[in-house]
C-alpha cells in the first residue's frame, strides 16, 4: 500500500474509532444512530482501500442506508410518546452549518462530474483500472464484483440461497411479532362488523 | 505480514471493544442493537483484511468477501426480528429499559 493510502487509511480508522466511542457517549438514541452513519461510510471506504467495491457498496446501500433507515423509524416511534419536542433544532448553527454541508457536497458532485467528462477512468476507479486504460491482470484477480459474483455463485449458492429463505423467515417473524394484540382472533373483514351475537335474533332457542 | 493487515485487525479490535463496552453500558435497546451491528462490522472488517491478506495469484479466492456478504444479509434479518420484539414491547408500555424486561412472554 502506498503512502498517500495509508494517510487516508489513517484519517478513516480515526474517524471510524471517534464517532464510533461518540455513539456510545453520546444520550440521544438519534445522534448516535447518525454517529453509526459515519461510521459505516469510513468502513466503507476502508472496504474499497482493501479492494473490496462490491461491499464497500453494499456497506453504503444496506447498512448505511437501510438498516439505518429502521434504526431511525423505531427510534422516532419511542420518542414519539416519551416527550413531544425533541424534534426541536438542538444546535445553534445548524441551519449554517447544513447550508455549508450542502453547498460542499454539490461542489463536490459538480468535481467529480468535470472530472468524470475530462478523463476516461473516475478517480474512484483507479485501483481496478491502470493508467493505460486497461485491466492489469493481478488487479483483476482480486477487485471487481464480477469475480465476486462468479466466486458467489460458483462455489457458495447453496448459502446464499439458504440466506434468501432465513430473510423470508425473518420478515413473516417480524410481521408476526410486532402484529397488533388486540386484534387477536379477529379478522380483518369482522373487525369493523358488529358482534355475531347482535345479528342473530336473540328468541331463537335451540 | 504486512503492516496495513495488522493495522486493520488492530482497527477492527479497537470497534470489537467499542460494540461490547456500548452494549454493557447502554440501556436503550435500540443503542445496544447499533452497538451489536458495530460488533458485526468489525467482524466484516476482519474477514475482508484476510481475504486481502491470502489472495494470490494461483489461489484467487474470493471466500472471505463471500462470508462478508453473507454477515450482512444475516445483519439485515436480526434487525428486522430484533426491532419488530422492541416494538411488540413498546406497545406493553411506553417507556423501555432493558434492565426491566425480563421475560420474552409479557
Amino acid at each position: 500500500m502506498m503512502g498517500s493510502e495509508f494517510v487516508i487509511w489513517w484519517l478513516l480508522a480515526i474517524l471510524a474509532v471517534a464517532f464510533a466511542v461518540a455513539m456510545v457517549a453520546v444520550r440521544n438514541p438519534v445522534h448516535s444512530a447518525l454517529c453509526l452513519v459515519v461510521n459505516f461510510v469510513a468502513l466503507a471506504i476502508i472496504y474499497l482501500l482493501l479492494s473490496a467495491p462490491l461491499l464497500a457498496a453494499l456497506q453504503l446501500v444496506v447498512y448505511a442506508g437501510a438498516i439505518m433507515v429502521l434504526f431511525l423509524f423505531v427510534v422516532m416511534f419511542f420518542k414519539s410518546s416519551s416527550d413531544r419536542n425533541w424534534l426541536r433544532p438542538q444546535l445553534k448553527a445548524q441551519l449554517i452549518i447544513g447550508g455549508m454541508a450542502v453547498l460542499v457536497f454539490l461542489v463536490l458532485l459538480i468535481s467529480i462530474g468535470l472530472l468524470g467528462a475530462n478523463s476516461e477512468s473516475t478517480a474512484g476507479m483507479s485501483t481496478v483500472v491502470n493508467t493505460q486504460g486497461s485491466v492489469s491482470a493481478t488487479e483483476m484477480s482480486e477487485a471487481n464484483p464480477q469475480k465476486l459474483g462468479s466466486w458467489m455463485f460458483g462455489y457458495h449458492v447453496l448459502p446464499f440461497q439458504l440466506i434468501g429463505v432465513l430473510l423470508l423467515i425473518a420478515m413473516i417473524a417480524a410481521l408476526m411479532v410486532a402484529r397488533d394484540p388486540r386484534a387477536e382472533g379477529r379478522s380483518r373483514f369482522e373487525r369493523h362488523a358488529p358482534a355475531r351475537d347482535d345479528i342473530l335474533p336473540r328468541e331463537v332457542d335451540l | 505480514v504486512s503492516d496495513i493487515v495488522v493495522a486493520n485487525l488492530v482497527l477492527a479490535g479497537v470497534l470489537f471493544t467499542i460494540g461490547v463496552l456500548g452494549v454493557m453500558v447502554r440501556r436503550h435497546p435500540v443503542v445496544i442493537f447499533m452497538c451489536i451491528e458495530l460488533m458485526l462490522n468489525a467482524a466484516n472488517l476482519t474477514l475482508i483484511t484476510f481475504n486481502k491478506h491470502h489472495i494470490s495469484q494461483e489461489w484467487p479466492a474470493l471466500d472471505g468477501q463471500v462470508y462478508a456478504f453473507m454477515v450482512i444479509a444475516i445483519a439485515a434479518a436480526e434487525v428486522a426480528v430484533g426491532l419488530a420484539i422492541i416494538v411488540a414491547l413498546f406497545k406493553k408500555r411506553p417507556r423501555i429499559d432493558v434492565d426491566e424486561i425480563n421475560l420474552l412472554r409479557g
